[in-house]
């Protein structure tokens, strides 16, 4: 970079630029080239040992089996994923749950105002819940008061122990004992009580004349 | 001839592991204001400079052991610090999204501010008027008149003909003329 004296021949052209003085018009702070200095070999040192891994080594192969376990963690992750039935979230959703959880617990009847009715539907607090109990009690009653009703003397009769114990006793037996042992005042409770006694195929007429003249 | 043989020895000790330190170290008090002027002249602001010229020079502390004899030290260096400073403007552009004339106003303003300029009246129109010059002229320029260089030098460093360089700086010096008679 030797000054070459022809190189400013060129400013005789150019008397506006040959008036303005050639020297360096800028500056440095004071002692800046010797701090650049050290700034530089400092920079340059730290560059070197950055070059150099910074004095770390590695397990042989490190590199090549870092692969393998990125893979093997890929795998892992992604089968732990699959174990949440491929459920996702809303974005922040545990966040905002903790959120109304404790509004929840600061007002509890403003929130029972905010909670879905389109989801849970309380049947025992409904009016046609009510009525319907009601009526099938009702129901429930009036059929069996009516059974009872229903039910004929005959078969009261028939379930009795006085009806199971008396057909073991021939029909002989019993017309015997009775023409010894009945007088007319039984006969009077025999024939209010003829309804509930089981003559088979025997006519209740019949009965009652027969009784009337033994 | 002198030169050759100091940048010779510093390539020579810089290739022993030894004595690397101590070449970059001979490097840097040779060509450490050269690079630095070169590269304020373009950024204008000494802070820029100042972190340009630690860029270059790790730079070199990283390729110096690959530096071939086929271009001179100086030359290497001063292309070095070209491409950083052009890499530096035209990130400035892009940053601030802002055409060349932008750029050229807030380098003149920072001309204006700076504390490290004390050139006279008719220096910063110089100053001024260069910094209405696209890049490729104002590094043409600055190497020839500040720096003395040859053609075939800053040739080298732009890595442009010599023809071309020539029209370039006589452009460059007929927009200057214009700017400082017009702003007389």
């Amino acid at each position: 970079m030797k000054s070459d004296i022809d190189n400013k021949e060129w400013l005789d052209d150019y008397m506006s630029i040959k008036q303005v003085n050639p020297n360096n018009p800028f500056t440095v702070p004071a002692g800046y080239f010797d701090e650049l200095h050290q700034k530089t070999m400092s920079r340059a040192a730290l560059d070197e040992l950055s070059a150099n891994g910074e004095g770390f080594t590695l397990p042989a192969n490190y590199f090549e089996d870092m692969q393998a376990k990125l893979q093997s963690r890929i795998n892992i992750e992604a089968a732990l994923e699959s174990t949440t039935g491929g459920f996702t979230l809303p974005a922040n959703y545990f966040d905002d749950l903790q959120n109304a959880i404790t509004a929840k617990i600061a007002r509890p009847a403003e929130v029972s105002v905010k909670r879905p009715r389109g989801i849970v539907r309380q049947m025992l607090t409904s009016g046609v819940f009510k009525y319907a109990v009601a009526a099938c009690f009702t129901l429930a009653v009036g059929v069996t008061l009516l059974f009872r009703q229903e039910e004929s003397p005959l078969a009261i009769h028939n379930r009795s122990y006085i009806h199971k114990a008396l057909s073991n006793v021939p029909d002989e037996d019993i017309i015997n004992y009775l023409q010894i042992h009945m007088d007319a005042a039984d006969t009077r409770g025999v024939m209010e009580e003829a309804g509930e006694i089981n003559t088979g195929d025997v006519n209740a007429e019949d009965l009652k004349n027969y009784l009337s003249t033994h | 001839m002198s030169q050759q043989v100091e940048d010779a020895e510093i390539l020579s000790k810089f290739q022993d592991e030894k004595t690397r330190n101590e070449a970059f170290n001979l490097l840097l008090k040779k060509y450490q204001q050269k690079i630095y002027w070169h590269v304020r002249r373009m950024v204008i602001d000494h802070d820029d400079a100042d972190d340009l010229v630690q860029d270059v020079f790790v730079k070199v502390w990283k390729s110096l052991a690959n530096f071939r004899n086929d271009a001179q030290l100086y030359t290497w260096l001063y292309r070095i610090a070209t491409n950083e400073c052009i890499t530096f403007l035209n990130k400035k552009k892009q940053k601030n999204n802002i055409s060349l004339d932008d750029v050229s106003y807030e380098l003149a303003e920072s001309l204006a501010d700076s504390t490290y300029f004390n050139g006279d009246r008719a220096q910063q129109k110089l100053q001024e008027a260069l910094l209405t010059l696209p890049e490729k002229q104002r590094l043409v320029f600055n190497m020839k008149y500040y720096d003395d260089m040859k053609y075939e030098e800053i040739s080298d460093v732009l890595g442009t003909s010599v023809g071309a360089l020539k029209a370039s700086f006589h452009l460059a010096v007929k927009k200057i003329e214009s700017h400082l008679l017009a702003h007389d």
